[in-house]
């Protein structure tokens, strides 16, 4: 009994150990202004590149990963739709340049649903849309020739039947 | 904002349209090389392409590109045994298949005395159905829904023309109806009326000048859901006078666009 005793002990000392420092694990995400935000580890599950990057280091200490591409701003908006469970309606509120904003940083960290929810919501607002529409949406400038333009329109013809007005 | 990365719009493209896709690269040249790229395409084609295309009956042609593949099964090809043609939607890229007379069940088809067969102008097929005399006008035709886009609303349409000669088909309306499980969607036609074919609606199989004698009489429409037969009917069996001169090419199955495609956007 007695050794048994201690073995079970034993266990339960490291199960708590385990236990305690996966609550204590938090990452540190430092955004493009300068904010730093403290998000726990299983939202980091699904930003598969700092996952990444955390399976290579390895380390018991908190982690801190620079962002530097993405603002407190949209950084925030994310963590508001992960929390939300990706809902439709979350995403409707936001505005054009959030909506891209977010499909980038989803991108970027590799996020698959968050890319997936984002992509084809921005999708949804350019499908059937003249040219046009498309360039000053994403702010594109048009690097075409008008003549490369003429014949580009006639190879794909087709698909301009029944464009939406702008 | 900067440019969305490359694969990052790839991935939007890939959410739209064959027919988006393809007017997005007008919007400069980086769009351009997205909006070709296999990445977008590959999610247009029907998701068993590989299979599709060991089915056609000759199956030597070669591609450069998934895009190229799509304007490839765009046209119009023989598949399994040559009764039927396979093709896919330009603007959706959902799969339409065209059953030959042959592929079809009509009632005493294969009497000399009623029907003949013969190789009719502007066909597709080598040999269409022209109905010489006879009181019982069925034609039957099935599909396995399998065979076609999932979650897609189908239009069932027979190609038909009439003889010079033809009589007593406008008597009495014809019955259509198509069934899927326990769905079934039924109505009466005139084949007197039956109206030419529409170029604008009947995108799918180009009308060439011969194509405009074909006309299409609505069998009825229905969803895709799982693999389920799919039975298409047309007949006149009520009326006991002697019918003339319809000439069958086969049942076409395409998908069924409402009016207007797309209400999204702001």
């Amino acid at each position: 009994m007695g050794e048994r005793g201690e073995e079970w002990e034993a266990v339960m000392l490291r199960k708590a150990e385990e236990e305690e420092s996966k609550a204590v694990k938090k990452v540190k995400l430092v955004t493009s202004d300068g904010v730093t935000m403290e998000v726990e580890i299983s939202t980091v599950k699904e930003m598969e590149t700092i996952q990444a990057f955390m399976n290579a280091t390895d380390t018991d200490n908190s982690i801190i990963f620079p962002l530097p591409k993405v603002s407190s701003h949209i950084l925030s908006r994310i963590m508001e739709l992960m929390s939300g469970e990706y809902d439709q309606e979350l995403v409707k509120r936001l505005s054009h340049e959030e909506l891209k904003e977010i499909c980038m940083v989803a991108n970027y960290l590799n996020m698959k649903t968050l890319l997936h929810l984002t992509a084809s919501a921005i999708a949804n607002l350019i499908q059937n849309k003249s040219v046009e529409f498309v360039r000053h949406f994403f702010n594109i400038i048009n690097d075409f020739t008008p003549e490369e333009e003429v014949q580009l329109r006639k190879t794909h013809e087709w698909a301009f039947e029944g464009v939406d007005e702008d | 904002m900067e440019l969305l990365p490359y694969d990052c719009f790839a991935h939007i493209l890939s959410f739209t349209s064959p027919q988006d896709a393809c007017s997005s690269s007008l919007v400069s040249s980086i769009v351009q090389s997205m909006a070709d790229s296999d990445a977008v395409w590959e999610k247009f084609l029907p998701s068993d392409y590989h299979q599709i295309v060991s089915r056609f009956v000759s199956s030597s042609f070669s591609c450069s590109s998934k895009k190229h593949l799509f304007s490839m099964l765009c046209n119009p090809r023989p598949i399994d045994d040559g009764n039927k043609i396979f093709s896919i939607e330009k603007r959706s890229g959902k799969i339409c298949y065209l059953l030959s007379a042959r592929q079809l069940s009509i009632a005493w088809g294969n009497s000399p005395l009623y029907w003949s067969w013969k190789p009719i102008q502007g066909s597709r097929f080598g040999e269409s159905a022209e109905l010489r005399t006879i009181w019982w006008l069925e034609i039957k035709g099935s599909i396995n829904s399998g065979m076609l886009s999932a979650n897609t609303l189908y239009g069932a349409y027979l190609k038909v023309k009439t003889a010079d000669r033809a009589y007593g088909l406008d008597l009495l309306p014809s019955e259509v109806s198509v069934e899927v499980g326990k769905h079934k969607s039924q109505g009466t036609v005139c084949i007197h009326s039956c109206r030419k074919t529409n170029t604008k609606t009947s995108s799918t199989f180009p009308c060439k000048l011969e194509d405009e004698e074909w006309s299409e009489i609505e069998l009825g429409s229905f969803y895709t859901h799982s693999n389920e037969e799919v039975r298409m009917c047309l007949k006149e069996v009520k009326g006991v006078h002697l019918k003339g001169g319809l000439i069958v090419d086969g049942i076409e199955i395409r998908p069924k666009h409402l009016e207007k495609a797309s209400a999204y956007g702001p």
